[in-house]
């Protein structure tokens, strides 16, 4: 796989700027890149700064978030810096964004087929209503939503959570972008419904032929969708590699933490492994290695008291195969047991 | 829709009929208007013989049912000063120019509010958005009368541009229509910048631009549609305020409208006519409201559905 990758970020630093002018790193240094048709799984806990990573690469920042240092090129192109007008003409054409919380995503006061519609007719000016209207009932329909001619007259309202989240998927992939971006988009929907979303993004995927960056913290659905796989921690990658390779050989004490606290039929207790501590706010992240107050690697030293870059692991395949620790690899002191993370998770 | 309708309509019945009640009590609680209407020399004799011919007589509960009755039968009374004269007609003689002045000056004001407002989210250029909330809370503590003096004052004494007072031609409607639409500049002003700004933070924005939208067309296509709707539920609220601010407005630009003719009234006790007037001022609220909740519903389909 030597081709041309359709994403490549760079170094990538998004701030905030705080009451007192100083600016909040929330996203520091981050590298990735995702071929064509690869999925790339960005895996954290909340506030780690998956999102804003992701709304960067979309061009979505909100106001008071600002890109200070870094390169986002899509198929070559920087898009940091990019007049605004071209960036619009890629954003929902070239890559589409499915958000996470599917009531509040579309527009109360609008059917459901004028937006996705929009999505047409905004990238092609001369598209004939009649047209649009018929495309909008075909995307619908290939997202798997019963009766989608009647139902794109209906409003928001009138639609529940997991067919929203489908008309969503149906915008998104309404010009065959070469890149989707999934925002936990299984997150807010019932346990019931998210499996059947799920295996509609898939299709429509797989139909438009994009790759994806998905954002999720459910690992079980990492392991059933990804390609690559990017443990973030409090604003920086700690881990990468393919899915095997994180599943199976873990090396980071964060991610190996993740693994343990999927509870499963292999779980020695009934209680699942919880990483202990939280996560540090942006602003009062600690100076050396972010993780470290809440490591429990037994090889943790007074090495950990900086910060440690991701360096490529020794005899890492043709893609990047990092790690962020200072003695990667290294058992937990508390891991609950010894299974191998990747049948615990169910990876394909 | 047509059970919502008639639920709205015997709503409005409802209200008027309170609004007739409580006017009937008021005007009885002031005592007669004979005394006032025959002047300081009249006799107690010529005062109970008015008394009489208007009724004023009879027991409350009688003039009270008199009154419905009359109503009912479309007889609104006679006016107690110009016996000959039905009170209704008096008002509606009125109403063509307090609706002229009322229709120019929410107009204009509505049309200030929402050229300014979609101006600067237009252009994004906040500074001007300081100007205008700036500009309009200056005006918003002047009392309608005493900006009217103002105008007057500059307009019509100082530069000598036009008439300070009468009406029948478009310069006499001027300087009334623009201390109503500055008044009503600001409320609306202010509600739809809150609106557009509020609705700015929703998802289903950040979904718009996600699919290539432009900045402006998000604010006119998806924002304005739902900030409307708080703007036309403050607007039936404001209504009532509005009326009343006709009323002082009338007075102070001598415009010949039901307000100035509702004022006479009142001060000479001719009941009849203030009844007719704010049984008037009653039908346009009830009907102003219920134009605002069509538009809603045209606007929100979650209200189309009831």
């Amino acid at each position: 796989m030597s081709t041309e990758p359709i994403l490549d970020v760079q170094d990538l630093t998004v701030v905030y700027q705080d009451d007192r002018g100083r600016d909040v790193p929330l996203v520091e240094d981050i590298s990735f890149t995702v071929l064509p048709r690869e999925v790339l799984c960005i895996v954290g806990e909340a506030g780690s700064g998956k999102s804003v990573t992701m709304l960067a690469v979309m061009g979505l920042l909100p106001p008071e978030l600002h890109i200070t240092s870094g390169s986002i090129r899509y198929r070559g192109e920087e898009l940091v810096g990019m007049p605004e007008k071209r960036r619009r003409a890629l954003r929902g054409k070239e890559m589409g964004m499915v958000f996470q919380d599917p009531m509040t995503a579309l527009n109360p006061v609008k059917s459901v087929g004028s937006q996705i519609g929009r999505a047409l007719s905004v990238h092609n000016r001369r598209l004939a209503w009649g047209d649009r209207d018929q495309r909008v009932a075909e995307l619908l329909a290939s997202v798997g939503v019963p009766q989608p001619k009647r139902r794109s007259r209906l409003y928001p309202h009138e639609w529940s959570g997991g067919m929203r989240q489908r008309a969503v998927i149906a915008m998104a992939i309404a010009n065959s972008p070469s890149l989707l971006v999934a925002d936990e988009p299984t997150t807010a929907l019932d346990t019931t419904v998210q499996a059947q979303v799920m295996e509609a993004l898939e299709t429509a995927r797989e139909t438009s032929d994009a790759a994806m960056v998905m954002i999720t913290h459910d690992l079980a659905l990492v392991a059933q969708v990804a390609d690559r796989v990017a443990i973030m921690y409090s604003g920086s990658f700690v881990e990468t590699g393919s899915v095997y390779e994180i599943f199976d050989s873990a090396q980071h004490p964060y991610t190996k933490g993740l693994l343990a606290s999927i509870l499963t039929e292999y779980s020695d207790t009934n209680a699942a492994f919880a990483i202990p501590g939280s996560p540090p706010a942006p602003s009062q992240r600690p100076e050396g290695c972010a993780f470290a107050p809440r490591c429990t690697s037994a090889g943790k030293d007074a090495a950990c008291l900086e910060r440690p870059a991701l360096l490529p692991m020794p005899g890492s395949g043709e893609r990047q195969r990092a790690a962020a620790c200072h003695h990667p690899g290294t058992e937990l002191l508390n891991a609950p047991y010894a299974a191998p993370a990747a049948e615990r998770a169910g990876a394909r | 829709m047509a059970r919502y309708l008639g639920r709205r309509l015997l709503q409005a019945l409802a209200t008027i009929f309170v609004v007739v009640t409580v006017t009937f009590i008021i005007g009885r609680l002031a005592g007669s208007p004979s005394a006032l209407i025959l002047g300081e020399w009249a006799t107690p004799e010529q005062i109970a013989a008015l008394d009489v011919e208007l009724g004023f007589d009879r027991p409350y509960l009688v003039q009270y049912a008199d009154y419905l009755g009359g109503l009912l039968q479309g007889d609104f009374g006679n006016s107690y000063r110009d016996r000959g004269t039905s009170s209704m007609a008096m008002v509606m003689d009125r109403l063509p120019d307090s609706l002229v002045l009322g229709a120019a000056g929410l107009s204009l004001g509505l049309l200030m509010a929402f050229a300014a407002v979609l101006f600067i989210h237009l252009t994004r250029w906040w500074p001007l958005r300081s100007v205008m909330l700036g500009l309009g809370s200056m005006r918003q503590s002047l009392p309608d009368f005493f900006f009217g003096l103002l105008l007057v004052l500059i307009l019509s004494v100082s530069l000598g541009w036009l008439p300070s007072l009468g009406s029948g031609s478009l310069q006499t409607l001027i300087m009334p229509a623009l201390t109503i639409a500055t008044g009503q500049f600001i409320v609306y002003a202010r509600l739809l910048d809150n609106a557009l700004l509020e609705q700015g933070k929703h998802d289903y924005v950040r979904t718009a631009l996600a699919r290539g939208e432009s900045p402006r067309r998000v604010v006119l296509a998806e924002t304005l549609p739902n900030g409307l709707l708080p703007v036309m539920t403050v607007a039936g609220i404001n209504l009532g305020t509005f009326l009343g601010g006709l009323v002082i407005v009338e007075n102070v630009f001598a415009w010949p409208g039901m307000g100035q003719l509702m004022l006479t009234a009142t001060f000479s006790r001719d009941f009849a006519v203030v009844q007719s007037g704010l049984i008037m001022v009653a039908v346009l609220f009830v009907a102003a409201n219920l134009l605002v909740d069509f538009l809603y519903g045209i606007v929100d389909p979650r209200v189309r559905m009831r």
